[in-house]
C-alpha cells in the first residue's frame, strides 16, 4: 500500500474522523464516530484520491471489557486506485449503527448478518432480521459471553416452510377481496439447482418473476465463533472446510493474513507451491461449477467429463498434501511439505490434455444453441449496480469491471507471472460463462509458469526456518534437545501471533476471498472475519433476476457459482 | 418326488435350488428374500447435499466411481421416490427440522447414511449451531468415518447397506407395524 494514504484519508474525511493511521500491518484505519458515519463513507466514495466505490463488509468486533463495547468495522477498497481502507465505529451495547444500504446496496446483508451475530441493531435498515440463524434463536453468538459449544434447547417439528408467506414475501399481500394476483413458491432448502441447502422464496405472477428473497443460514457452522476457540494454526482446518470447492484458496488467503502480522517473509519456494495450488484449485472450483451449471441447463454429459479431469487434479492434490479435498496444506510460514518429485511429471501429463478437454467443452455448450439461448441476456446487471453490491470475482468481470488482485494487489509473488484477464461486457449468464472459461486456461498458464520458478529454487525451502514459527523437521528431534523444546512448544502452545489487524486477501475462484483477523497477542485470534465473495454474490440475486422467468432462476443461481459453506459459514 | 439340493444355501443367497427329476429344477425362497434382493440392488438415494461431504458423494456418483455399478445412480431430488438418505455433510440446527421432515416424506422402507465426521458426530465443528450427531434426530443404519470419507468409503457403506437390506428383515418388519 502506498505511503501518504492516511493523509489522504485524512483529507477527504476532513474532521469526520478522530483520527487516521497505517496499523503495524501497513493497513490504513480511520477511526469514525457513529453520528459520522453515513457523510464518511459518503466521502470517501466521491473523493477522487480514494474513491472507496467497493464495500467489501460490514462486520463488528466485540472489544469487551472496553466502554464502548463495539467496533463496527467497515472494509473499503477503490476499484480504480486499487487501495484498502478500514473504518472502526466504537459503538456501544444497545446503541444503533446508521444503516449504509442506501450508499453500497451490499450494505444490506453484511449488516443483517452483523445484527445477527452481535446483536447491533442497524438504524433505517430496510428489513433488519436474523439472517444466519432462525428467528427464534436465543443470544448473539459473535458476543464474547456466548459459549461456542453451547447447544440450543431448539424444539424439532418447527415446520419451517409453513411461514414462507409471512417470511418470504413482506409487502407483496394482496389487498381486499380481490383474489391475489401472485403466488410465492419456495425453492429449497432441498432442492437440487441450488447448490446446497439455501431457500429462495420467489413470487411470480404467472411465470414472471415479481420478487425474490432468498433465505441462507441453513449451513451456518459457526466458524468465526470456533476460530476464537483455536489456535492460529489449528484455524487452517475448519477454513478448508468453509469453502469446500477450493480449499487451498481459504488456507491461502488466512495465512496471508496471519503473516502479514508477523511480519513475515515467505520463501520463495513455498510462494512459488502456493501460487500453483491456488491455480489448480481454480480450476476444480470452475471444473464443479461448470459441470453442475450445465447439468442444471440440461447438459448432463459436460457433468461427467468435468468430475472426470477434477479427479486428475485430486490426485495431485493427494500426492502433495495427502488429501483429496481438505488438505491443511497450506501453512503459516510456507506449505506443510516439499513439493514430491513427482509432482511435475503429474502436472504435465495433465497439462498435455487439458486444453483439449477445455475445446470440448467450448465445443459441448459455447455455441450450443440451447445453452445460448438458456444463458444469453439471463441475469444481467449494470457494472455500477454489481460495485454497489459488491460483486467480485468473475461476475464483475463479466460487465467490465476489470479487476483482478493477482494483477491489481499481488500477493504472494503473483507479479512475477505473466497471465491475461478475461474481462467481457455483456454481465449476463454467459459472459460469466465465458469469463471463467478463460480463467481456466490462464490458469493453466500459470501453473506451468509456477512449476518452471519451483524448478530454479532450492529444493527443502518450503517454510520459514523459525521454529517459533514452523514445525521443526523430524530429524532434528533426534539430534537435538533444543528441538526437541522446539517441537513440543510448537504443537502444544501453538504460535503466538503479536498484538494487532490485518486483511488477507486473495481473488479466489469466486471473487474477492478476505480474512480479517485480531489478534490480541495470544495463541488464539481474538476475532476473525471471513469476507466468503459468495456472501455479496448473492446478495444481489433479488435485483439480478427481477422480471424473469422461473427457468432462468436455476441458470441465475448457477452463474453465480456460489458455496453455500462460504455464504454461512 | 425326490428333492436334492444341489447348491449348498448360505445366509446371503437368495434362492435355494432344488432339482426336480421331472421338469428340471424348481427355486425356492420366501418372499422376503426376494423383496429384499430387488430393493438392495436399486436404492435410490436422495440428491441431499449439505457440505463438503455432498462434494465427494457428487464423485461417486460421477464418471470415476460410477455408483451405477451397484444399481444406485438414481438420486431422486424428491424424498417421495427416494429409499435412502445420505447425510453428507454438517448439519445445522437451523437445518434438522428440514431433514428430519425429508426423512418422514420418504416412503417405508427407507435407510440412512450418515456421511462423514460432521454427520456422524459434529466432526470439527461442535459449536453451537451444528447437530452433534444426525443420530439426534434420525435414525442412523450406517456411520461413515472421514472428513470427507473417500468416495470409496461411501461405496463400502451402500454395499453394506445392500448386504443388510438383503437379509429381508426391513419388509417383515415394516408389515408387522403396519407400514407401507
Ligand atoms: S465431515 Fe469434514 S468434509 Fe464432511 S462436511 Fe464435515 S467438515 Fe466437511
Amino acid at each position: 500500500m502506498s505511503t501518504g494514504v492516511e493523509e489522504r484519508l485524512q483529507a477527504a474525511l476532513g474532521g469526520l474522523a478522530e483520527s487516521a493511521y497505517q496499523d503495524a500491518a501497513g493497513e490504513s484505519v480511520a477511526v469514525v464516530p457513529p453520528e459520522n458515519l453515513r457523510e464518511a463513507v459518503k466521502a470517501l466514495k466521491d473523493s477522487p484520491e480514494i474513491g472507496c466505490d467497493y464495500l467489501s463488509f460490514v462486520s463488528a468486533q466485540d472489544m469487551t471489557p472496553r466502554v464502548p463495547r463495539f467496533d463496527g468495522i467497515y472494509q473499503f477498497y477503490s476499484t480504480r486506485h486499487h487501495h484498502w481502507f478500514r473504518l472502526r465505529v466504537p459503538v456501544d451495547d444497545g446503541k444503533a449503527l446508521p444503516s449504509l444500504h442506501d450508499i453500497h446496496k451490499g450494505a444490506d446483508w453484511h449488516e443483517r448478518e452483523t445484527y445477527d451475530l452481535f446483536g447491533i441493531p442497524y438504524d433505517r435498515h430496510p428489513d433488519l432480521r436474523r439472517i444466519l440463524l432462525t428467528d427464534n434463536w436465543h443470544g448473539h453468538p459473535l458476543r464474547k459471553e456466548y459459549d461456542y459449544k453451547l447447544e440450543p434447547a431448539w424444539a424439532l417439528g418447527t415446520n419451517v416452510l409453513q411461514n414462507v408467506a409471512e417470511e418470504g414475501m413482506a409487502g407483496h399481500e394482496a389487498g381486499g377481496d380481490e383474489p391475489a394476483k401472485t403466488i410465492v413458491l419456495n425453492l429449497g432448502p432441498q432442492h437440487p439447482a441450488t447448490h446446497g441447502v439455501m431457500r429462495l422464496a420467489v413470487e411470480l405472477d404467472g411465470e414472471n418473476i415479481v420478487g425474490c428473497v432468498p433465505h441462507i443460514g441453513y449451513l451456518h457452522t459457526g466458524i468465526e465463533k470456533l476460530s476464537e476457540h483455536r489456535n492460529w494454526t489449528q484455524n487452517i482446518t475448519h477454513y478448508a472446510r468453509m469453502d469446500y470447492l477450493s480449499p487451498m484458496n481459504n488456507e491461502l488467503a488466512y495465512c496471508l493474513a496471519v503473516e502479514k502480522l508477523l511480519g513475515l517473509e515467505v520463501p520463495k519456494r513455498a510462494q512459488y507451491i502456493r501460487v500453483m495450488m491456488s491455480e489448480l484449485t481454480r480450476i476444480i472450483s470452475h471444473l464443479v461449477w461448470l459441470g453442475t451449471h450445465a447439468m442444471d441447463v440440461g447438459a448432463l454429459s459436460v457433468f461427467l467429463y468435468c468430475f472426470a479431469e477434477r479427479e486428475k487434479i485430486l490426485e495431485m492434490y493427494e500426492a502433495i498434501g495427502g488429501q483429496r479435498m481438505m488438505t491443511s496444506y497450506i501453512r503459516i510460514g510456507g506449505v506443510r511439505d516439499d513439493m514430491p518429485e513427482s509432482f511435475p511429471a503429474m502436472v504435465e501429463a495433465w497439462e498435455k490434455d487439458f486444453d483439449a478437454q477445455l475445446s470440448m467443452y467450448h465445443g459441448l455448450l459455447t455455441k450450443n444453441p440451447i445453452w445460448r439461448q438458456r444463458t444469453m441476456g439471463i441475469a444481467a446487471m449494470g457494472s455500477e449496480t454489481s460495485l454497489s453490491y459488491g460483486l467480485s470475482g468473475p461476475l464483475a468481470r463479466a460487465v467490465g469491471i476489470d479487476w483482478d488482485l493477482r494483477r491489481d494487489n499481488p500477493y504472494s509473488s503473483f507479479e512475477e507471472f505473466e497471465f491475461d484477464i478475461p474481462v467481457e461486457q455483456a454481465g449476463d449468464v454467459y459472459a460469466r460463462y465465458l469469463v471463467r472459461m478463460e480463467e481456466m486456461h490462464q490458469s493453466r498458464r500459470i501453473v506451468l509458469q509456477a512449476l518452471e520458478k519451483i524448478a530454479g529454487t532450492e529444493p527443502g525451502t518450503y517454510i520459514v526456518e523459525d521454529y517459533k514459527l514452523a514445525p521443526v523437521p523430524r530429524d532434528g528431534i533426534n539430534e537435538s534437545i533444543e528441538e526437541l523444546i522446539h517441537h513440543f512448544k510448537y504443537w502444544t502452545d501453538g504460535i503466538w501471533v503479536p498484538r494487532g489487524e490485518a486483511y488477507g486477501f486473495i481473488e479466489a475462484s469466486k471473487g474477492e476471498l478476505g480474512y480479517f483477523v485480531v489478534s490480541d497477542g495470544t495463541a488464539h485470534p481474538q476475532r476473525v472475519k471471513i469476507r466468503g465473495p459468495s456472501f455479496s454474490n448473492l446478495s444481489a440475486f433479488p435485483e439480478m433476476i427481477k422480471g424473469h422467468l422461473i427457468a432462468d432462476v436455476i441458470a441465475a443461481i448457477g452463474s453465480i457459482d456460489i458455496v453455500l459453506g462460504e455464504v454461512d459459514r | 418326488m425326490v428333492r436334492e439340493r444341489i447348491t449348498k444355501p448360505d445366509s446371503s443367497s437368495v434362492v435355494e435350488v432344488l432339482s426336480n427329476p421331472d421338469d428340471g429344477s424348481i427355486l425356492l425362497t420366501s418372499i422376503n428374500k426376494v423383496i429384499g434382493w430387488f430393493q438392495a440392488n436399486s436404492i435410490w438415494p436422495m440428491t441431499f447435499g449439505l457440505a463438503c461431504c455432498a462434494i465427494e458423494m457428487m464423485s461417486l456418483t460421477a464418471s470415476r466411481f460410477d455408483l451405477s455399478r451397484f444399481g444406485s445412480e438414481v438420486f431422486r431430488a424428491s424424498p417421495r421416490q427416494a429409499d435412502l438418505m445420505i447425510i453428507s455433510g454438517r448439519l445445522s440446527w437451523k437445518m434438522a427440522p428440514i431433514a428430519r421432515e425429508l426423512y418422514e416424506q420418504m416412503p417405508f422402507p427407507k435407510w440412512v447414511i450418515s456421511m462423514g465426521a460432521c454427520a456422524s458426530c459434529g466432526g470439527v465443528f461442535t459449536t453451537y449451531a451444528i447437530v452433534h450427531g444426525a443420530d439426534h434426530i434420525l435414525p442412523v443404519d450406517i456411520y461413515v468415518p472421514g472428513c470427507p470419507p473417500r468416495p470409496e468409503a461411501l461405496l463400502d457403506a451402500i454395499i453394506k447397506l445392500q448386504k443388510k437390506i438383503k437379509t429381508g428383515t426391513y419388509v417383515a418388519q415394516g408389515l408387522k407395524e403396519g407400514r407401507r
